[in-house]
């Protein structure tokens, strides 16, 4: 018996030893980290990591072309050389210096920041985008064959086996990008960067992937379908591309709005947050043309890029500004994503436990609200920077925010309503099932398995509750009393369309959900877009645009007497909807005798 | 329409559903079953195909949520969330469609439910071996589990299952698709299990394959657990013997010895046979002195047998006068 026992060496000691401490983990590693895949993935990373070198080194002056200093002839009918690296000035590029002892004079430092960059921006999207798709690929895999649910069913908790999951399943992209980390840290440390910056940077883009890979493992606990793996990698790449470049292309570098929150689920965005500290001048910075790929995409043409290094540092939330310090900054960003990555978790452990839960239990859904809320109105309160109109851009903001809630709440909608079988067994046995102290209004506010109308609504209420008080204090001047009317009616559309959602979500069909989404999709897009063909523009019909999903338009047009109609017709559409969904839920908690009595 | 026979409140119940209800749309799987399964019992739930075997497994399983209704397991409440871990530990579930992975060998996959199961790893390598011994598995340790036969894979699903010696195995419809070495293999691992103490709830359509391996049989019709009999009851049963009597003489001069003992209750002709179905009263001894009789008045007795009824001719009897006496308050 003891022979089973004795290690055969320190390395599988150690790897039980973990193992024991997470099985999830050793059973992934075991399936993919055999000796070939490592040779393979060892290979190609070294590889790429010369290749990356080597670029950057074609980049400098052509060494072969130096200049004879015996004849005074040949240093003018040399051909001048220019690069990115030279340190000399010139109208279009940088001229090649050489220095005494005829050596080129080398820019060293942003030659080691262009590698650094490289890297980062390599290492952190395949990390986002592939580990991701990985993640998601794996779970799907296991659901189909049903492999997870025996998981499931063991003493495990939720997190041992999904902290497995994140840690093993993409192991072999791990092992890439972390025989990258020497050459980034060297790389930064040559660059002038302190190593704490580098490795707050790390951390950041470890926390990024921890938000990512929980919001890919959500997804494929709600969505069990192998395109759905694609579809989120597709859209994690599109929103690096896309924050990354409202971060850099806008003149400000930062929108001044709530979008500036995107940003802040960027670790990309960091790189130029960090590059200041190096001290290499701004239109240096060539990003997101990034290292050897964007110099050749580009040309020579280093004036393109010219962008303020002042990226986040001019974020402001509740007109505080968070980000001047470097380290302070990337310490928010940290936390933002871990806080994220908390409210995700709460949704991973219910549909862990038990799929026919819903994604977030409708406690979950205040608390989430409320956070959303407050910070949604934080970063709406930034001022234009020539200050120009200050209550028109806080009313612009003040829209935004409840764009936000527009597809919050929607979002809400499908996840905490719970399935058509679900409902219908708690129309049916409602009053079989729990304690006799269970009273409906508490059972529509908190309750697992009731319909979510009422949650929704108290969502909203708590959203409208929060933003009312800010119309007074934040510096709205006139606009105001016209926030707040747009706010009534904005809420008011929330809860007509997530109305009309649940309605959808508790027929029979198998596509309810796309069904659901294609409705919705088209009442927010079609009511502007056929009105503004008809030529029927904000000013000439207030009232009907009170029923698309931007009522704030139609404000400045409106007197108080179409704002009560909106508003009354708002609430009467609503009622309509609700008591319809009332009566089919009625009729399918009828018990069988009484249908069977009623056809017979 | 429900006759459910209900168990003796002193012995222990493994397992104990109220009311459980599973329903998708208006079709209810399992409606209002009242389980109960002693400790120490292989349990077999026979019905067709769409009875509810499957829903009602998976939910005592902790697979699937109830609609409606609870489980206890030792008395204790099974839940689907993060509580009912410890209940967990001693439940093993073996699917019917008993998933495997295409990476890993014999060893690892065993190896990994193992460490799932928080076995310690004192015990972990000795476990492994046991259950790969038990199954019959152990030169196959090092394949990789797509190599495996249907029936290795089979066994290799039940060595998961009972890899953390759970004292209650829940088997859904185990040896369906197994040919007749490989049922055998597999009836004789749950004789070991089941001497081992393990309470065994087995779900198949197939009667035969229960009968051979369960103390008890359920039977499953439309969602309700319609019957459950135990051995016991087969016993009660037998109480009036059957007697096969063959004579090489004339079935008269048989039939007027027979009618002349008080046991003798009835008897019938059985067709293109010299021989009489005789339905007995008396018990053992009663039979032996019933067969001197016969041959003390001199009758060529050639068979004096009792006869088995079979578990299916019984159940078959029960159902009938359970539907008879249905029929007879039905308006």
């Amino acid at each position: 018996m003891t022979q089973y026992m004795k290690p055969t060496n320190k390395l599988i000691d150690y790897v039980n030893r973990f193992g024991g401490w997470n099985p999830q983990f050793l059973r992934e590693i075991k399936g993919k980290l055999t000796i070939k895949n490592v040779i393979v993935i060892t290979t190609i990373a070294i590889f790429s990591q010369l290749f990356i070198v080597i670029a950057n080194l074609a980049k400098l002056p052509d060494a072969s072309q130096e200049i004879s200093h015996n004849s005074s002839e040949l240093i003018y009918s040399a051909i001048p050389q220019y690069s990115r690296y030279c340190i000399g000035k010139a109208s279009d590029s940088l001229l090649c210096h050489q220095d005494m002892h005829n050596n080129w004079v080398i820019n060293w430092q942003l030659f080691w920041f262009d590698i650094f960059v490289t890297l980062s921006v390599i290492g952190t999207v395949l990390l986002l985008v592939l580990g991701t798709y990985l993640l998601i690929n794996n779970a799907i895999a296991e659901q189909k064959q049903g492999t997870l649910n025996l998981i499931r069913l063991s003493p495990q908790s939720a997190e041992s086996i999904l902290v497995g999951k994140i840690l093993g399943v993409p192991i072999l992209l791990y092992l890439f990008v972390a025989l990258g980390l020497p050459l980034q840290i060297i790389s930064g440390l040559q660059a002038n960067l302190s190593l704490s910056l580098v490795i707050a940077f790390d951390l950041a883009v470890m926390a990024s992937c921890a938000f990512f890979y929980s919001v890919g493992l959500l997804v494929s606990f709600v969505a069990n379908k192998s395109v759905v793996s694609w579809g989120v990698a597709i859209a994690i790449a599109f929103f690096l591309g896309l924050t990354t470049i409202l971060n850099l292309d806008h003149y400000q570098s930062n929108t001044q709005t709530l979008l500036d929150w995107l940003l802040l689920f960027n670790p990309l965005n960091l790189i130029i947050y960090i590059g200041q500290t190096t001290g290499i001048p701004y239109h240096h910075f060539d990003y997101p043309d990034f290292g050897f790929f964007g110099s050749y995409l580009s040309g020579y043409d280093y004036d393109k890029n010219y962008i303020e290094p002042i990226a986040l540092s001019n974020l402001l939330f509740y007109g505080k500004a968070l980000w001047t310090k470097v380290g302070f900054g990337i310490g928010l960003m940290i936390a933002n994503h871990c806080l994220w990555s908390y409210w995700i978790w709460q949704g991973l452990k219910r549909r862990f436990y038990n799929p026919e839960n819903t994604a977030i239990s409708k406690q979950q859904s205040y608390w989430i609200t409320g956070y959303c809320v407050a910070v949604a109105l934080g970063f709406s309160l930034q001022g234009t920077e020539n200050g120009q109109g200050t209550g028109e851009w806080l009313f612009f903001n003040i829209i935004l925010v409840q764009l936000l809630l527009l597809i919050l709440f929607l979002g809400f909608t499908f996840a905490l309503s719970p399935q058509h079988q679900t409902l219908q067994d708690w129309a049916r046995y409602r009053h079989q099932m729990g304690n006799k102290r269970s009273v409906l209004w508490r059972e529509l506010i908190l309750g697992e398995k009731s319909p979510s109308t009422f949650a929704i609504a108290i969502n909203i209420l708590i959203a409208t509750l929060y933003i009312i008080p800010s119309l007074i204090i934040f510096p709205f001047d006139d606009m105001a009393i016209s926030a707040f009317w747009g706010l009534i009616l904005t809420m008011g559309m929330v809860l007509f369309y997530s109305a009309i959602v649940q309605w959808i979500l508790f027929s029979k069909s198998n596509h309810k959900e796309i069904i659901a989404s294609g409705v919705i999709i088209s009442l927010i897009v079609l009511p502007p877009l056929l009105l503004s063909l008809k030529g029927l523009y904000v000013g000439e019909a207030p009232l009907t645009w009170m029923f698309t999903f931007v009522p704030y338009a139609a404000i400045e047009y409106a007197t108080p007497c179409t704002i009560a109609l909106g508003i009354l017709g708002q609430w009467l559409a609503i009622t309509l909807v609700s008591l319809q969904m009332t009566r089919q839920l009625r009729q399918a908690g009828r018990s069988e005798s009484y249908r069977i009595l009623k056809n017979g | 329409m429900t006759q459910q026979i209900t168990a003796t409140h002193n012995s222990t119940l493994a397992i104990a559903t109220y009311g459980l209800t599973k329903r998708y749309d208006r079709h209810i799987a399992v409606n209002e079953v009242e389980l109960r399964v002693k400790s120490g019992e292989i349990y077999g739930l026979m019905g067709v195909n769409g009875a509810g075997k499957t829903s009602m497994m998976k939910m005592l399983a902790a697979a699937e949520s109830p609609t409606k209704g609870e489980i206890y397991y030792n008395g204790d409440r099974l839940l689907l969330d993060s509580s009912s871990s410890n209940i967990k530990k001693y439940i093993g579930y073996l699917p019917d469609n008993y998933p495997l992975y295409d990476d890993l060998t014999v060893w690892d996959y065993l190896d990994y439910f193992a460490r799932l199961y928080k076995i310690p790893a004192s015990r972990r390598r000795v476990r492994v071996y046991e259950v790969l011994e038990l199954v019959k598995l152990e030169d196959k340790r090092n394949s990789l589990i797509p190599t495996l036969s249907r029936g290795m894979k089979q066994r290799l699903g039940l060595a998961r299952t009972i890899i953390h010696e759970p004292i209650i195995l829940l088997l859904d419809e185990p040896i369906s698709g197994l040919d007749s070495i490989a049922r055998n293999q597999f009836r004789s691992i749950l004789q070991v299990l089941q001497e081992a103490g393990m309470t065994i709830v087995i779900a198949s359509p197939i009667l035969r394959d229960l009968t051979e391996v369960c103390t008890t049989i359920g039977i499953m019709e439309y969602g309700f657990l319609v019957d459950d009999i135990t051995l016991t009851d087969i016993k009660q049963y037998k109480t009036s013997q059957q007697i096969l009597v063959t004579t090489l003489g004339e079935l008269t001069a048989l039939e007027t010895a027979l009618s002349k003992n008080s046991l003798v209750k009835e008897w019938q002709r059985i067709p293109n046979k010299n021989s009489l179905q005789v339905k007995f009263l008396g018990g053992e001894s009663d039979s032996v002195n019933l067969l001197r009789s016969l041959i003390e008045q001199g009758l060529p007795i050639a068979e004096f047998n009792q006869i088995e009824e079979d578990w299916e001719t019984i159940l078959l009897k029960r159902r009938n006068y359970f539907n008879e006496n249905n029929d007879a308050f039905s308006p």
